[in-house]
């Protein structure tokens, strides 16, 4: 018994210097939005500045949007769709405030998948009615290295279990096993 | 590597402790799983050094360390010459020509924890590169998620080891619960849908029936085998979904951070928990008790169990299916049970005959 709680002992320690690291940042940091490029878009009777976090925009990569229509965010409501190349909506939902530019609409940590033409669709409504308006953009290709190469590296371990599941099955043979197939 | 076999009668103070830590670690990696997916959900921005993602690499680190020490230990049995009674967690492999000993229970718990560490490395990068956690389905993440289950299945061949003692039974039904509750995720790795038919469903379809067709083998009882473990599932969701909300409104308020404007009151990885996998244990015992009562097989018994299992999971499981995808179901339903009973047979494979306290 004494040796089994020396080995707890020693795996909390070690557990806990481990996390040394963590426990020693002070406080999360969350950088605020800057915004490096703004598009204007006409969308029915409001103007809306659209900025963005990164430019130019790369497939993947984790984005920042905000969208400030002319007075103000207040007394607007609106819905924001995006679609690649005409296709299907990837995101079709109400504007919502940028969680740390809370005077503007936006979208944060927010990737678009897959390089080529984008359309962001906006519809609002305010005191001058409802408007409509479509803001084209061209998204370059994912930066880092080939997308395929990182999913054959992500899927290794799938690869791993397959092979080593093939190996015990080649030696155990369990569908041959007379209690297999036994209650 | 070289398969020895470890003689029975091992004292359950020796096998117990490093099986528990092993659940604890999955329990922890359940908690920060649940509490980071409602975080970037609810509120969004991240840093690597956030509470959610020190429960997640805590994990791996238990789970990790135990499995070292238990192989080191082992080998070092081993190396004195003394019989190998202590130690659990299945019969020992020969690692590197001899150099360990290692309890195969704790060697593919500690090879999931080292590669968990290493992909977490990788995922570091990954941010540098894309920025932080967009999407959930990048490829170091799939990889994380990989290696933490492989982990957990090191958990369930550790416990399995024990099986003939009603904790080691426990210890599976808990660990089976757990795992369920946590792969999960995989729902929403999943494409939504591929034609008509629910991505997302059928990955919940063929996962539960795999764990519950697990569950019911490596158990044996006469009946609650699947029952049990989904029942644990059916807690971890009405825990998990409170849970979920709570811990990222109360860390939002601790860094000073607001919630999104439509930040919702669902627990968003409990959602994808599925409540009817009780009623799916309920059509795969009573089917299998019925082939049984009347000299059935296993063969097609297991099978046709899995796939009434999968239609109900696949028709009532998000975003709402259609006959398409319960007929879909049916056949993932009845490949992941004949999987899950094969795994249980490997696994009963790998695992001494018998271990008393």
């Amino acid at each position: 018994m004494t040796r089994a709680l020396a080995a707890l002992a020693l795996v909390l320690g070690l557990v806990g210097l481990s996390a040394t690291p963590a426990l020693a940042a002070e406080e999360p940091t969350y950088a605020p939005v800057v915004i490096v490029h703004t598009e204007q878009v006409q969308v029915g009777p409001y103007q809306v500045a659209v900025g963005f976090g990164d430019w130019p925009l790369r497939s993947l990569r984790s984005l920042d949007f905000t969208f400030d229509p002319d007075g103000g965010i207040a007394d607007k409501t609106g819905t924001l769709v995006i679609n690649q190349d005409g296709g299907a909506a990837v995101r079709g939902k109400p504007l919502s405030r940028h969680p740390r530019k809370l005077d503007s609409w936006g979208l944060d940590v927010f990737s678009l998948k897959g390089e080529g033409n984008w359309t962001f669709t906006f519809h609002l409504d305010g005191p001058k009615g409802p408007g409509e308006g479509k803001l084209n953009l061209t998204v370059l290709t994912a930066p880092g290295p080939p997308i395929a190469v990182s999913w054959v590296i992500g899927g290794l371990p799938l690869l791993a279990v397959a092979g080593a599941v093939f190996l015990v099955w080649r030696r155990a043979r369990p569908g041959r096993l007379q209690g297999t197939w036994a209650w | 590597m070289a398969l020895t076999t470890q003689p029975p009668g091992t004292a359950l103070r020796s096998w117990l402790p490093p099986a528990v830590l092993l659940l604890v670690s999955n329990l922890v990696s359940l908690v920060g799983l649940v509490w980071d997916v409602q975080w970037h959900a609810d509120v969004g921005p991240d840093t690597f050094f956030t509470l959610p993602h020190l429960f997640i690499y805590t994990a791996p680190a238990i789970s990790g360390l135990t499995s070292l020490v238990v192989v080191l230990r082992r080998t070092a049995a081993t190396r004195a010459g003394a019989q190998d009674t202590g130690q659990v967690g299945g019969r020992s492999v020969a690692v590197l020509r001899g150099t360990f000993a290692a309890p195969v229970g704790y060697l593919i718990a500690g090879c999931g924890s080292a590669a968990f560490l290493l992909y977490g490395l990788w995922d570091l990068w990954w941010h540098t590169v894309y920025g932080f956690d967009a999407v959930i389905d990048s490829p170091p993440h799939v990889g994380l998620i990989l290696c933490d289950q492989i982990s957990m299945m090191g958990t369930l061949v550790a416990f399995a080891a024990a099986r003939s003692h009603l904790l080691g039974k426990i210890g599976i039904t808990l660990t089976v619960g757990v795992g369920f509750a946590w792969s999960c995720l995989f729902a929403a790795v999943a494409p939504r849908s591929v034609g008509p038919v629910g991505g997302m469903a059928l990955t919940i379809a063929g996962l539960g029936v795999f764990a519950l067709l697990l569950g019911l083998r490596l158990l044996r009882w006469p009946v609650g085998g699947a029952l049990a473990p989904a029942a644990v599932l059916v807690v971890i969701k009405l825990a998990s979904d409170p849970f979920g909300v709570w811990a990222a409104r109360w860390y939002a308020a601790e860094v000073g951070l607001p919630l999104r404007d439509h930040a919702g009151s669902q627990g968003r990885l409990a959602a994808l928990m599925p409540l009817l996998l009780i009623g799916s244990a309920v059509l795969v015992e009573a089917t299998l008790l019925l082939a049984r009562r009347f000299g059935g097989s296993p063969r097609w018994a297991v099978p046709l169990a899995g796939a009434l299992g999968g239609v109900l999971l696949a028709m009532t499981s998000p975003p709402g299916s259609g006959l398409t995808t319960g007929l879909a179901g049916a056949v993932v339903g009845a490949v992941a049970a004949w999987l899950g009973w094969m795994a249980a047979t490997l696994i009963d494979q790998s695992s001494t005959e018998e271990i008393t306290a």
